[in-house]
C-alpha cells in the first residue's frame, strides 16, 4: 500500500526498455516507482493503491490503450488529484492535442531526456 | 441630333427585346403581326364610318342650306316683284294724281281768266262790283280744332270722331275682296269768296273803285302805280297793266307776307321745352298736324284786264284771288289709301305741294315753307339756305334780293349739302327751289317740268325713301305763257315704303314661314346628325368591342402557340439546369427527328462524357487522397516506431553518460547519445518536410518581435558555442523591431542556421544581425548569420539547400545534422513569403541569410 503523501509513481508501458528508462529517470528525480506492463495490470494496481500521485501512461498497448486507462482514471473520483502524463512516441501535434483534450495533464514525447521529465513533473507536481 | 435620338430609341427597344425570353419574343411577334393589323383594320373601318357619317352630315347640311336658300330666293324674288309691281302701280297712281291736280289747278286758273274778262264788261260801279264778288264763292274745307296731346308730343283733335263702320256685312257672293269706305272727310265745308278785292284803276294808276272782302288787303283807294301802296309793298302790276291791250289778261305772282316759324318740325310743348323756347304755336307758321293752330299764309293772285268804252281803254279792272283756294287743291291730298284728309301730316312725308313758275313754294303743308314777301320792304323773304350759300350771302353784306340776283339757280344741289343751322333757326325758311341747294329734288322737278311735262323719281330724303312726282300746271295766261311750265308745278311726295307695305308685309310673312320651315329643317337636320352620331357611336363601340375580343383571342392564341413552341426548349433548359445543379444522371427525352431532338441527343452525349469524366476525376481524387492518407499514416507510424527505440537509446545513454566514471566509457555513451540525437533530428526534419510537401503544415503568420526571438535562439545556442570556444553575438545595432512570420517556424529556421554556423566553425565567431531591405518595392527584413567557418564553394552553394545533400566538405567529416536542415529552412521561409540564401568564401566563412516580409503586404 502506498501511503498518502509519498512520492509514488506508476509507469505503464508494454515495452520493458521504455518502462525501465522512465522508472530510472523518476528514481533519479526521487520517486518511488511501480511498473505495469499493460492497462489491466495498471488499473488493478491503481485500484489497490489510490494514493499514488503520478501515472505515466504509454498510449499504444496491446490489452488496453493509454487513452482508455486515462478515461477510467478520470471517471474514478478516488483518483482526484492524480497527475496523468502521456508517455508516448506519438509526436504529431494533432495527437498531442487529442491527449490533452482526453484528460491527460501533460504529454512526454519519446525520446525523453531527464531534464525534459524534470521540467514536466516539476510543473505538474511542484514540491 | 434627331437621328441619334432615334438610334437611341432603337437601341433601347432592341435592349428590351433582347431581355425577353423566346416565349416573350414569340408572343410579341405574334401580337405584332396579328394585333397591329387588326387594330389598323379597326381604325380604318372606324375612319371610313366616320367619314361616311361626316359626308352624310355635310350633304344633309348642304341640302338643307340649299333648300333654305332657294326658299329665301323664291320669297325674295316674289316680294321684290310684288314690291316692284306695287311701286309701279303707286307711281302710276300718284303721277296720275299729280297731273290731274295740275290740270284742276290750271282749269281753276283759266276760270279766273273768264271771271276777270267778265268783270271788264261790267258797269264800273261799286254796286256792280259788289254784286259780282258776291256771286263768286267757292267752298273751303276747314279741319276742326286741335289741342296739344296729353304727353305734349303732338296734337289731337278736340272732338274725336267715332270710327265705326256702319256698312252692312256683304252677301257671301260679294264677300270676296268686299271693300267699303266711309264718306271721305274733307273737313267742315265753309263757303268762301273767291276774290278778296275788286278794283277799278284809272289810266293814271289810281284806284277809283275798291270793293274788299275780309281784312287782308289794305283799305282805301290808293295810287297803285306806287309799289309801296300795294299789298305787302310787293305788287308791281301797274307797269304791266299799261302794256295790256283790250281783251288781254294780266295774272300776278302769288303775293303774301311771309309767315315765320320758331323752328322747323313739330311745334309741340315737348319740342319747345327741348329747344328752350317759349311755346307759342299761334305766333308761328301753320304746319298741318305739326302745328294745327299756327298762323296761316295769306296771299293773293291778282288778275287784271283793260276796261274799254267804245274801243278805248278807260281803265283796268283787277281781281285779287284768295290764295287759300289754290292751297285747298293740295292741302287735303294724301298719296296714300286715305286719299284725303282734312289736315295735312307733313311729318309723314305723304303730301302734295305747289311751286310757281319760278320754282318758289306757293303751297305747302308747312306754311312757313311758302316763299312770301317781307311786308316791310316788299322784297322776297330770305329763304332757307345750305351752309355754303348762307356763308356766301352773309359774306356778301348785300340784301337777299341783291345777292340772289347773281346766284345761279340750282347750283350744285346735293343731299350731301347740309342746311345752314343759322338759316334753320333764323325763322325765315321759305322754300325757293332755285336756292335750296341741300334739296336736289328741286333740280329734278325743274328738269321734269320745264317742258311742261310731268314725271317722278325716288330719293332718300329725311330718312325715308320717297317717291316724288312733279307735273307742270298747264296755265299759260299772261306772264305764265312765257314758258311751257306755265303757272308752275304740282309735286307730291310719298313714302315709298307705304306703297309696298302689303308686299313687305307678305314678305315678312314669307320670312316668318321660311324661318319656321328653317327651324323645322334645322331640327330635322339636328335629328339626322344625332342619328348619324348615334350610329357612329354604335359602330365605334361595336368595332372597339370586336377588336378588343379579337385582340384578346389573338393574345391567348399567341401565348398558347408560344407555349407549345417553347415548351420543349423550356423542358430542355430545365433539364440542363438539373444537370448543372449536380444531377449528372439526368438525360433529356429524345423525341422525334427534328433539330430539338438532335440538340437533346447532343446534350445527352455531352452529359455522358461529363459524367464519365467526373467519375474518373472522383476516382483519381479518391486515390490521391488515399495515397496521401497512407503517406501520412506511414510517416506517423515511422515517427512512432523510430521514437520508441530512440527513447531507450537516448535515455539510457544519457544515464550511462552521467553514471560512468571512466572517461573513455563515458565518451562511448556520449557517442551513442549523439548518434541517437542525430537520428531523432532526422526523423523530426523528415516529418516536417513531409508535412510541408503535403501542405499539411499550418503557418500562423503575424508580426513577431524579432529582437526577442533572436535573443532567445542565441541564448539557447550559447552553451554550444562556449563548449566549442566560439564567440556568438547578436548585433543589436539597426535591428528591426518586428518581422511578418510564424514565430515558431522562424525560430526553427534560426536554430538551423545558427546551429549550422556553429557546427562548421572551428574557431572565431558567429554573429547574427538584421536590417530592413526593399525587394521589388516591398519592405523586407534581412536576417544574416555570419560565421568564420570553412566556407562553401560556389558550385556547392545551391546544392546545400536540397534534401539529403551536404557539401563534400560536410560529408568528409562526421558532422551532426540530418542534412535536411537547410532544405527545411528554405521550404519554411518560402512558405512564409520569403527566401533563404548564402554567400560564402571557402576558408574565410559564410553568410546565411533569411529574407522575410517586414509586414503583411495587405496592411
Amino acid at each position: 500500500m502506498v501511503a498518502v503523501g509519498e512520492k509514488v509513481a506508476l509507469v505503464v508501458d508494454d515495452v520493458p526498455v521504455n518502462r525501465q528508462l522512465a522508472a530510472a529517470f523518476l528514481a533519479r528525480l526521487g520517486w518511488e516507482v511501480e511498473q505495469a506492463d499493460g492497462g489491466k495490470a495498471a488499473l488493478d494496481w491503481l485500484a489497490r493503491n489510490p494514493a499514488v500521485r503520478l501515472v505515466l501512461l504509454d498510449i499504444g498497448m496491446p490489452d488496453l490503450d493509454g487513452e482508455s486507462i486515462c478515461r477510467a482514471i478520470r471517471a474514478n473520483r478516488s483518483f482526484a488529484g492524480l497527475a496523468v502524463v502521456a508517455y508516448t512516441a506519438h509526436a504529431l501535434p494533432a495527437d498531442v492535442e487529442r491527449f490533452l483534450a482526453g484528460g491527460f495533464d501533460a504529454v512526454l514525447i519519446k525520446p525523453v531526456s531527464l531534464p525534459m521529465m524534470r521540467d514536466v513533473i516539476g510543473r505538474l507536481l511542484p514540491g | 441630333m434627331a437621328s441619334r435620338h432615334i438610334q437611341g430609341v432603337e437601341k433601347m427597344i432592341a435592349g428590351l427585346f433582347g431581355r425577353l425570353g423566346i416565349r416573350g419574343k414569340l408572343i410579341l411577334i405574334f401580337i405584332a403581326i396579328k394585333v397591329v393589323p387588326l387594330v389598323l383594320l379597326a381604325g380604318y373601318a372606324w375612319k371610313a364610318a366616320e367619314s361616311l357619317g361626316e359626308g352624310v352630315s355635310a350633304r344633309g347640311v348642304q341640302m338643307a342650306d340649299a333648300m333654305r336658300k332657294t326658299q329665301q330666293q323664291t320669297g325674295k324674288t316674289a316680294i321684290d316683284d310684288a314690291v316692284r309691281a306695287l311701286d309701279e302701280r303707286s307711281r302710276e297712281a300718284i303721277e296720275s294724281l299729280t297731273t290731274s291736280l295740275a290740270r284742276q289747278v290750271a282749269d281753276f286758273l283759266y276760270e279766273r281768266d273768264s271771271d276777270v274778262l267778265q268783270a271788264a264788261t261790267l258797269e264800273v260801279s261799286e254796286r256792280e262790283y259788289r254784286r259780282f264778288l258776291s256771286g263768286h264763292v267757292r267752298p273751303l274745307y276747314e279741319h276742326g280744332r286741335y289741342v296739344p296731346s296729353a304727353d305734349g308730343k303732338g296734337w289731337v283733335p278736340e272732338a274725336q270722331a267715332a270710327a265705326e263702320n256702319p256698312v252692312r256685312q256683304p252677301l257671301p257672293d260679294n264677300a270676296r275682296n268686299f271693300h267699303s269706305r266711309l264718306p271721305e272727310d274733307f273737313g267742315r265745308r265753309v263757303p268762301a269768296p273767291l276774290f278778296l278785292e275788286m278794283t277799278f284803276v284809272d289810266l293814271q294808276g289810281v284806284e277809283k273803285i275798291k270793293v274788299q272782302q275780309g281784312d287782308l288787303l289794305p283799305p282805301g283807294l290808293r295810287d297803285v302805280s306806287r309799289r309801296e301802296n300795294t299789298f305787302v309793298k310787293a305788287e308791281t302790276y301797274w307797269p304791266a297793266l299799261q302794256k295790256l291791250k283790250a281783251g288781254e289778261v294780266y295774272v300776278s305772282d302769288v303775293i303774301g307776307p311771309y309767315v315765320r316759324t320758331d323752328w322747323i318740325g313739330p311745334y309741340t310743348e315737348a319740342r319747345a321745352e327741348e329747344l328752350g323756347k317759349p311755346f307759342a304755336p299761334e305766333n308761328s307758321g301753320y304746319a298741318g298736324l305739326e302745328n294745327p293752330v299756327g298762323k296761316r299764309f295769306r296771299g293773293i293772285v291778282r288778275w287784271a284786264t283793260p276796261v274799254t268804252r267804245d274801243g278805248k281803254i278807260i281803265g283796268y279792272v283787277t281781281l285779287a284771288l284768295d290764295h287759300a283756294h289754290l292751297m285747298a287743291f293740295t292741302d287735303g291730298v294724301r298719296p296714300t289709301p286715305e286719299r284725303f284728309a282734312p289736315i295735312a301730316d307733313p311729318a309723314s312725308g305723304n303730301y302734295a305741294f305747289i311751286w310757281d313758275y319760278k320754282s318758289r313754294s306757293i303751297s305747302h303743308p308747312r306754311d312757313y315753307f311758302i316763299a312770301g314777301y317781307d311786308p316791310e320792304t316788299g322784297e322776297p323773304a330770305v329763304p332757307w339756305m345750305d351752309e355754303q350759300l348762307w356763308a356766301e350771302w352773309k359774306a356778301s353784306g348785300k340784301s337777299w334780293q341783291a345777292f340772289s340776283a347773281d346766284v345761279p339757280p340750282f347750283r350744285d344741289q346735293s343731299l350731301k349739302r347740309k342746311p345752314s343751322p343759322e338759316s334753320s333757326t333764323s325763322g325765315s325758311v321759305g322754300l325757293d327751289c332755285r336756292y335750296l341747294n341741300h334739296s336736289p329734288q328741286c333740280h329734278g322737278w325743274d328738269a321734269l317740268t320745264e317742258h311742261g311735262g310731268s314725271g317722278s323719281f325716288v330719293i332718300f330724303f329725311s330718312g325715308l325713301w320717297k317717291l316724288t312726282t312733279a307735273a307742270a300746271i298747264p296755265y299759260y295766261t299772261g306772264q305764265y305763257g312765257a314758258s311751257k311750265r306755265g303757272f308752275g308745278y304740282v309735286t307730291i311726295g310719298a313714302n315709298v315704303d307705304d306703297f309696298h307695305k302689303a308686299a313687305t308685309e307678305s314678305g315678312k310673312r314669307i320670312d316668318a314661314l321660311i324661318t319656321a320651315a328653317d327651324e323645322k329643317l334645322r331640327l330635322e337636320r339636328e335629328g339626322l346628325l344625332a342619328a348619324i352620331a348615334e350610329h357612329l357611336g354604335t359602330t365605334a363601340f361595336g368595332l372597339a368591342a370586336s377588336t378588343a375580343v379579337m385582340v384578346v383571342l389573338v393574345i391567348v392564341i399567341a401565348i398558347w402557340m408560344a407555349n407549345v413552341l417553347t415548351r420543349r426548349i423550356t423542358q430542355m433548359s430545365g433539364g440542363i439546369r438539373r444537370f448543372q445543379e449536380g444531377d449528372l444522371a439526368y438525360r433529356l427525352d429524345v423525341r422525334g427527328q427534328d433539330e430539338m431532338a438532335d440538340l437533346a441527343r447532343s446534350f445527352n452525349h455531352m452529359a455522358d462524357e461529363v459524367q464519365h469524366s467526373f467519375a474518373r476525376l472522383d476516382e483519381a481524387r479518391r486515390a490521391a487522397e488515399s495515397a496521401n492518407r497512407l503517406k501520412s499514416e506511414f510517416l506517423a507510424s515511422m515517427s512512432h516506431e523510430l521514437r520508441t527505440p530512440l527513447n531507450g537509446i537516448l535515455g539510457f545513454s544519457e544515464l550511462l553518460e552521467s553514471e560512468l566514471s571512466d572517461p573513455v566509457q563515458r565518451e562511448y555513451a556520449q557517442t551513442i547519445r549523439i548518434s541517437g540525437s542525430h537520428l531523432l533530428a532526422l526523423v523530426t526534419d523528415v516529418l516536417d518536410l513531409a508535412k510541408i510537401e503535403a501542405g499539411r503544415m499550418t503557418f500562423n503568420l503575424g508580426l513577431v518581435d524579432l529582437p526577442d526571438l533572436l535573443r532567445e535562439v542565441l541564448s539557447i545556442q550559447l552553451a554550444h558555442a562556449r563548449k566549442k570556444g566560439l564567440m556568438l553575438e547578436l548585433v543589436e545595432d539597426g535591428l528591426p523591431a518586428s518581422v511578418y512570420a510564424d514565430g515558431m517556424r522562424l525560430r526553427q529556421i534560426m536554430f538551423n542556421l545558427t546551429g549550422n554556423a556553429l557546427k562548421f566553425t572551428a574557431q572565431g565567431s558567429v554573429s547574427v544581425r538584421a536590417r530592413p531591405e526593399m525587394v521589388d518595392g516591398r519592405d523586407f527584413v534581412r536576417i544574416e548569420v555570419e560565421d568564420t567557418g570553412i566556407g562553401i564553394r560556389p558550385e556547392e552553394q545551391q546544392i546545400i539547400f536540397e534534401k539529403f545533400r551536404q557539401s563534400e566538405s560536410f560529408s568528409t567529416r562526421s558532422h551532426e545534422g540530418s542534412g535536411l536542415g537547410l532544405a527545411l529552412a528554405k521550404q519554411l521561409a518560402e512558405h512564409m513569403g520569403g527566401q533563404v540564401g548564402v554567400t560564402s568564401t571557402p576558408g574565410i566563412g559564410s553568410v546565411f541569410y533569411v529574407l522575410l516580409p517586414a509586414h503583411n503586404g495587405v496592411d
